[in-house]
């Protein structure tokens, strides 16, 4: 997934890991190079290690090289992705940008001198949601808010619940793929499995998504993933008010957590959504600390 | 016999040189009228659709069938390294390999202004090139068979 993307002494060393088990890759110019790898270890030329001497330092040109590749040599084909902090690549992996943001006026028109990057990697879990798809999906289905901290799981579990809701319960399903890291979709075609009753909208905001998305495409349910501010809420609203369900997620790391959002607050009074799921990182990624119901009562630990 | 033998082969590379000084000429005008039209086509492509420097220069190779150097200076940008040509002096090939060493390197906006700029550069050499092809292209296909024809009279 990462060959041709990332430089080749970083490959090399990678090729001495199981890709299953790597989480995430930190690059940070003149620091040695983080993994997550069922923890936090550095990386050498022959694997992981603690000791920062064995570690292999990231240079300036790394970053530059990794950032050229995944934008296919083409700023102008992903700078809205840029100037958005991210970029994605095919198979999915996300990479974060941080660096110096290129302001005109109140907008940022891209970042430069891009000193950390943050490669996140996907897996796909199948079968990951048969623990709350009943929740979900009985007597019909749900409008349901996933919540998870960042790198919890989410996407990997509406990912999974779009394919078991397609395939179980053939329904018709519109995934609002902002980021493009539910389906990975390259020249539009997903390469995660999704189903054959979903539809993905990609590269578009929710609410252009979501509003177009079901005027033209008619699904039965609404996926999309990170709900982050009022016009997402607006968004979602928009759906539910056209008799659509909506399965959504958002990063948060507790109930209570959740009722201080203040966008979230009409969504929690008009008790919007009917199922809520929180998960953690407590027992590895995607643990399910339970399943509430819009009352926050909790139906499934 | 042998005599006409040599007059004709004279006739023959004579011709065979004007044709190959003129058709350098004519190769040149294709090759500036090949990168005018590259230009407009990733012009036309970043505006709309924004895909990928290598996407279009592809989908450009297969619609355009442009000149084989042109074909060869694309592969050379994917590989990283452009080369020079026999084709292009000095100063064009600094415009060519300025022209792919800009691609993919700014937003759109940039990106298409830039280009634009690149297409005015190469209108000028192509109104070179053409008048180069007019005024020796064109006359040394002609040349190269009369001075044959001459020589082999002579030789007779």
């Amino acid at each position: 997934m990462l060959d041709g993307y990332l430089p080749s002494q970083i490959i090399n060393a990678l090729k001495h890991l199981s890709i299953n088990k790597l989480n995430e890759i930190r690059l940070r110019v003149g620091n040695p190079v983080v993994i997550d790898y069922g923890g936090l270890y550095y990386l050498s030329s022959v694997g992981i290690t603690d000791v920062i001497g064995k570690s292999i330092i990231c240079t300036k040109d790394m970053i530059e090289y990794t950032v050229a590749q995944a934008c296919e040599n083409s700023i102008y084909a992903y700078n809205d992705d840029i100037k958005q902090g991210y970029l994605t690549i095919p198979g999915g992996a996300r990479i974060g940008l941080a660096g110096t943001c290129v302001r005109e006026g109140p907008t940022i028109k891209t970042i430069k001198n891009i000193s950390s990057l943050n490669i996140r990697i996907p897996h796909e879990v199948k079968n990951c949601s048969l623990k709350i798809l009943e929740f979900v999906t009985e007597p019909s289905i749900h409008n349901t808010l996933i919540l998870s901290p960042p790198g919890a799981g989410k996407t990997t579990l509406l990912r999974d619940l779009a394919f078991q809701i397609s395939q179980r319960y053939l329904q018709n399903i519109l995934i609002i793929d902002e980021r493009n890291e539910i389906a990975n979709t390259i020249n539009g075609i997903p390469q995660y499995k999704l189903g054959i009753f979903c539809d993905v909208m990609t590269n578009c905001t929710k609410k252009f998504g979501l509003e177009n998305g079901i005027r033209s495409m008619r699904p039965d349910v609404v996926m999309t993933d990170e709900i982050a501010n009022a016009s997402d809420v607006q968004a979602i609203h928009y759906a539910l008010g056209c008799g659509v369900k909506a399965i959504a997620t958002t990063h948060c790391d507790s109930l209570i957590a959740l009722k201080d959002k203040k966008d979230f607050e009409q969504l929690i009074e008009k008790k919007t959504f009917e199922r809520y799921i929180l998960l953690s990182t407590k027992n590895g990624a995607g643990t399910i600390e339970g399943v509430f119901d819009k009352n926050f009562k909790c139906l499934c630990m | 016999m042998i005599t006409i033998l040599i007059a004709l082969l004279v006739v023959g590379c004579s011709s065979y040189l004007g044709w190959g000084i003129g058709n350098y000429y004519k190769k040149r005008v294709k090759f500036f009228r090949d990168v005018k039209d590259m230009l407009n086509y990733l012009i036309n492509n970043i505006n709309f659709y924004k895909d990928s420097v290598n996407y279009n220069l592809e989908k450009f190779i297969n619609q355009y069938k442009p000149n084989t150097t042109l074909i060869e200076i694309v592969n050379d940008y994917k590989d990283k390294k452009i080369k020079s040509y026999a084709l292009l002096k000095n100063d064009e090939f600094h415009l060519v390999n300025n022209i792919f060493e800009h691609l993919g390197k700014s937003d759109s906006e940039n990106q298409i202004m830039g280009l634009k700029n690149f297409s005015f550069q190469v209108d000028e050499l192509i109104n070179k090139c053409d008048e180069d092809y007019n005024k020796i292209g064109k006359i040394s296909n002609k040349l190269g068979t009369l001075l044959g024809i001459t020589l082999a009279v002579f030789f007779i």
